[in-house]
């Protein structure tokens, strides 16, 4: 075992490093994808995808799940003020895990994630607790001395390149873009749709080699169209795609014939899918949301996936707004019903399809928030709360550990910002473990895992 | 402008433009045509005396005290991307409005480039929308301020500045603590001291005066520094902290303050220097400056990012060389002097024809960063805000995300692309070459960019005061609309047989009604082929 990966590991990093292994003459269209000394150990018969959804500006964990046990949320209560749930809104959400949550704790879902109690207690949900951006296992003592951190914890743009990349500096790939390219041999053109973005550019997407193939709700990312009169534009693509003796535009007008074919694969795969395929039902403003209607064309591009024969994909959406420096009571329940409508009708679409085994959806976001509120919103945090969603699923399934609740307790960083107790390494390993990596290239996809002992949360069977 | 008295170098003076400023419009055409021999340096001593035209920290301000009146179908996209939500932090729309309006359009590129290297995020850290919006507006002004001036004092405004020790955790940095024994409790946050090298000054490794690697005797490359010097380093930035005294109009433009009885008392022994223990704060601040602006990677480590922002992301040793000596003296005994590097890498031989900067293994030219490519079109339109409480562009992220790139809005501080990215797969990297812009313009990216400045191409005229007259005399002679705005655009980088082929389909655009509004969609539709053609998006 260990030899044959081995090898892989060793021409995965070659790759990674600043020899080339394509060589000028390559043919314009193909070249990213040209058999070299990196073909795949892997090889699976049966398809798999991972949906990540990225909840950007920092979800505020701590009324997403709440402590409804009386001393905690007491604690909870006092520090969130007028911001805090009303007990009584709680009584219908309870997160009844195996074998409870010890120490008299009990934890329950905001109100208007009523629908992730269903899917929990049928078994298609798990709960990831506190996991945020960590280099290695950090202790209260660790943080405040500075001790090997990750860089700017409390910055948007810093926190969410390392949630979807976990490194700093020169890297520039993200995990999701790593974990395609270790999978996919790359041999094929229609592997340009192993990595497939709804949610915008990000860092999560971008690989080594492999760019994200980009699709809007409404099709795939194109040249917009302008003016039927002039019909110019065949003429932009021409111009892109025409050839140059000059490095840099020879460059640009591969990359151009690499989005061209990549349009095309989307087109193809979306032929004869159905328009609308999650459940129209429900309030116009929930339904109506950005992340209804990425979800959606992820579920077509599912449907059509017969197209192009993947066993192995990976999706990326996004929904903003999350950033609740105020509005933690109006604006950040409607997103919270935003996203626990669109997940299920997702699930639900998604087990129409007869894919229920086969897809894993998650969710992702900068970081959690301040536990101490001025009673409309909260501040940046660090460790947060996240959900796991699909039939493979392990029934009742919670990773990790509620936080104390203490202020200047254990895992609190000031402010009840959490310490994170799992980190974003290990909940992608075992993502990237159900995906099929194995463990000895996990740390391919999660460069900091080494530091942790558990390589696969309890969460996926 | 008429297009038939164009002076002969008509296009190597708009080239030369699109190397120093952040677009082009027919006034400013008009001005350097009329400039005489010598144009370049003419044009240059004319920018370099214009006082500094924006003030970020009042502009940053105003924005934030209206933002209330104005909702997200007010920017530029709309609703249509993704919003992240959140603080206003208004700087980004400041520094969108003068790249875009303001007349110092030297000082506006040079300032771009800069903020690529000294990077911050407009939303530094947690320490409230007033206070980021206050720091980094006020940060803008600094880079501003200086980059005309010297590099030494530049890195001294950026490193006492409280959104860069916000932004690299060294506000409120103290000394290190021991317990009995001696051994450490805590330690000095290393953050800013590890940047300042790689980042800001030095780099990672050794470099000749001409930019190429420093090799040992097993050939390989040098590091610059050590964990050792990190650590040293680090206790130099100890005892500084936030401004906070008076309001934050007041204090929002200071320099941090300094605690003595936070500041390490250690030696500082680094890059081969020591600064005694005991020495104060602001002494050793001081003295580390000095030892890293006098290194000698400094010259070509900054010299070299500076032509790539500027010129071509391939420039020849011997460019470098010319343009880092400068930096090193600029001919009068003085180190660091701006003046003479921006003015040695904007009249070097290698940046003053096509052919010079394509050089023989055509390696040149750079690609048109995209938030250049919106700036272009803003500027070709003689964009001007309608309000003077309100941009269009900035907070709402829809610039940034197709686009991919936004003023102020880096993934991190390591900028939206490394100096020494190359696609892989590519006969950039084949043959050792390096395309940086290439990291956020590739693949479905290419697409994804290039609707939005279509999108942008018509929809600047409904958010902002445009004005597009002399295009417009133009276009009932498609031919000369497409030769002018190609001139404008490009530096006349299009072919005829593309020119012309333009001409026809927009030939096709005629008046309906005995309106005068196919003027408008012919220019639109011209302007839109154009910075969509490989001649605009790669620049050369």
């Amino acid at each position: 075992m260990k030899t044959s990966h081995q090898s892989t590991r060793r021409e995965f990093l070659k790759l990674m490093g600043k020899a080339s292994l394509f060589g000028a003459a390559a043919p314009l269209a193909t070249s990213l994808l040209t058999s070299s000394a990196m073909a795949s150990t892997y090889g699976f018969n049966d398809y798999r995808a991972l949906v990540c959804i990225f909840l950007y500006g920092g979800n505020d964990c701590h009324n997403t799940i709440i402590p409804v046990d009386q001393q905690r949320y007491d604690t909870y209560a006092k520090l969130r003020r007028a911001a805090a749930v009303p007990y009584g809104d709680l009584a219908g959400t309870y997160i009844d895990r195996t074998g409870g949550w010890g120490n008299g704790q009990q934890m329950a879902l905001h109100p208007n994630l009523s629908q992730f109690k269903g899917l929990f207690d049928r078994g298609d949900l798990g709960v990831v607790m506190n996991v945020g951006t960590l280099k290695q296992p950090t202790s209260r003592d660790n943080y405040s001395r500075g001790r090997s951190l990750p860089p700017n914890l409390f910055s948007h743009n810093d926190q969410f390149t390392y949630w979807q990349s976990m490194q700093s500096g020169e890297g520039g790939s993200g995990w999701g873009g790593r974990l395609v390219e270790l999978m996919d041999s790359l041999e094929s053109k229609e592997q340009l749709l192993s990595m497939v973005t709804t949610g915008g550019q990000s860092t999560f997407s971008e690989g080594n080699r492999l760019s994200s193939a980009l699709v809007s709700p409404s099709g795939p990312v194109g040249v917009r169209a302008f003016n039927p009169r002039a019909n110019p534009l065949e003429m932009v693509w021409d111009h892109l795609k025409q050839p140059s003796p000059n490095l840099l535009s020879r460059e640009l007008a591969r990359q151009t014939e690499l989005a061209y074919e990549t349009r095309e694969l989307l087109e193809k795969n979306l032929e004869g899918t159905q328009a609308s395929l999650l459940s129209p039902v429900g309030d116009p403003e929930v339904v109506g949301s950005q992340l209804h209607a990425q979800l959606n064309m992820v579920a077509r591009l599912l449907q059509g996936r017969a197209s192009h024969g993947l066993n192995r994909q990976v999706f990326f959406c996004s929904l903003g707004g999350f950033d609740t420096h105020g509005g933690l009571m109006d604006v950040h329940p409607q997103l919270l019903k935003i996203v626990a409508d669109a997940m299920t009708k997702f699930q639900d679409a998604v087990d129409d399809l007869g894919l229920g085994d086969n897809v894993v959806t998650f969710t992702a976001s900068d970081f959690g928030r301040s536990l101490t509120s001025n009673g409309r919103g909260s501040d940046h945090g660090w460790g947060g709360h996240h959900f796991v969603m699909g039939k493979p699923v392990l029934p009742q399934a919670v990773a990790g550990v509620a936080p104390s609740f203490a202020i200047n307790g254990p895992d609190d960083a000031g402010f009840g910002r959490l310490i994170p107790a799992v980190s974003v390494d290990q909940y992608a390993a075992t993502l990237a473990t159900w995906m099929g990596v194995s463990a000895v290239d996990l740390p391919l996809v999660s460069p900091n895992l080494e530091a942790f002992d558990q390589w696969n949360l309890e969460l996926l069977g | 402008m008429d297009l038939v008295a164009l002076p002969a170098d008509a296009a190597a003076r708009i080239r030369f433009l699109h190397q120093a400023t952040c677009g082009v419009s027919v006034e400013d055409a008009e001005a350097i045509f009329a400039l005489k021999n010598n144009w370049r340096n003419r044009w240059l001593n004319q920018q370099f005396a214009m006082p500094k035209s924006f003030n970020h920290f009042q502009t940053a301000l105003r924005f934030r005290n209206n933002i209330e009146n104005f909702s997200d179908e007010d920017y530029l996209g709309g609703t249509e991307y993704y919003h992240p939500g959140g603080a206003n932090i208004l700087t980004v729309m400041s520094v969108w409005k003068s790249m875009i309006e303001a007349p110092d359009q030297l000082r506006q590129r040079v300032t771009a480039a800069l903020l690529e290297i000294f990077v911050i995020n407009q939303q530094a850290a947690s320490i409230g929308a007033g206070n980021n919006t206050a720091y980094s507006s006020a940060y803008v002004d600094r880079i501003e301020t200086h980059a005309f001036g010297n590099f030494r004092e530049l890195l001294e405004s950026v490193s006492t500045s409280p959104i860069m020790g916000a932004f690299l955790t060294y506000a409120g940095n103290e000394k290190a603590e021991y317990d009995e024994e001696g051994n450490e409790i805590r330690v000095p946050d290393e953050n800013y001291a590890r940047e300042i090298m790689q980042l800001f000054t030095i780099g990672l490794h050794e470099l000749k005066l001409d930019g190429t690697l420093k090799l040992n005797e097993n050939g390989d490359p040098v590091e610059t520094y050590s964990q050792n010097d990190v650590v040293n380093l680090a206790r130099v930035f100890t005892g500084w902290d936030y401004p906070r005294k008076g309001s934050q109009q007041e204090y929002g433009v200071q320099d941090m303050v300094f605690f003595p009885q936070r500041h390490s008392p250690e030696s500082k022994q680094f890059l081969g220097h020591v600064i005694p223990p005991n020495t104060d704060g602001v002494t050793s601040l001081k003295q580390a400056l000095d030892v890293l602006f006098n290194h000698p990677n400094t010259a070509p480590f900054i010299c070299k990012q500076l032509i790539q922002r500027l010129v071509t992301s391939n420039p020849t040793p011997n460019y470098v060389a010319a343009v880092a000596s400068k930096f090193e003296d600029n001919g009068a005994g003085v180190r660091g002097d701006m003046q003479a590097v921006i003015r040695q890498i904007l009249t070097h031989g290698e940046a003053r024809s096509r052919a010079q900067t394509l050089k023989a293994d055509l390696s040149g030219g750079k690609l048109r960063e995209p938030m250049l490519r919106l700036t272009a079109i803003a500027r070709l339109y003689r964009a001007r805000a309608r309000s003077a409480d309100f941009y269009p562009l900035g907070k709402h992220p829809a610039s940034a995300q197709a686009l991919a790139q936004a003023p102020l809005l880096s993934p991190s501080v390591f900028n939206f692309f490394r100096p020494g990215f190359a696609p892989t797969g590519s006969g950039i990297r084949e043959n050792d070459y390096v395309a940086p812009e290439f990291q956020i313009a590739k693949g479905m990216a290419i697409p994804a960019g290039i609707s939005f400045t279509v999108f942008a191409a018509g929809s600047l005229l409904n958010y902002l005061q445009c004005n597009l007259a002399d295009f417009y005399e133009l276009a009932d002679q498609p031919g000369a609309l497409c030769a002018m705005l190609s001139l404008l655009l490009t530096a006349d980088g299009i072919e005829a047989v593309d020119l012309d082929r333009m001409a026809d389909a927009i030939s096709n655009i005629t008046q309906i009604n005995n309106q005068n509004t196919y003027r408008r969609w012919r220019t639109i539709a011209v302007i839109r082929l154009i910075t969509s053609h490989p001649a605009f998006l790669i620049q050369n």
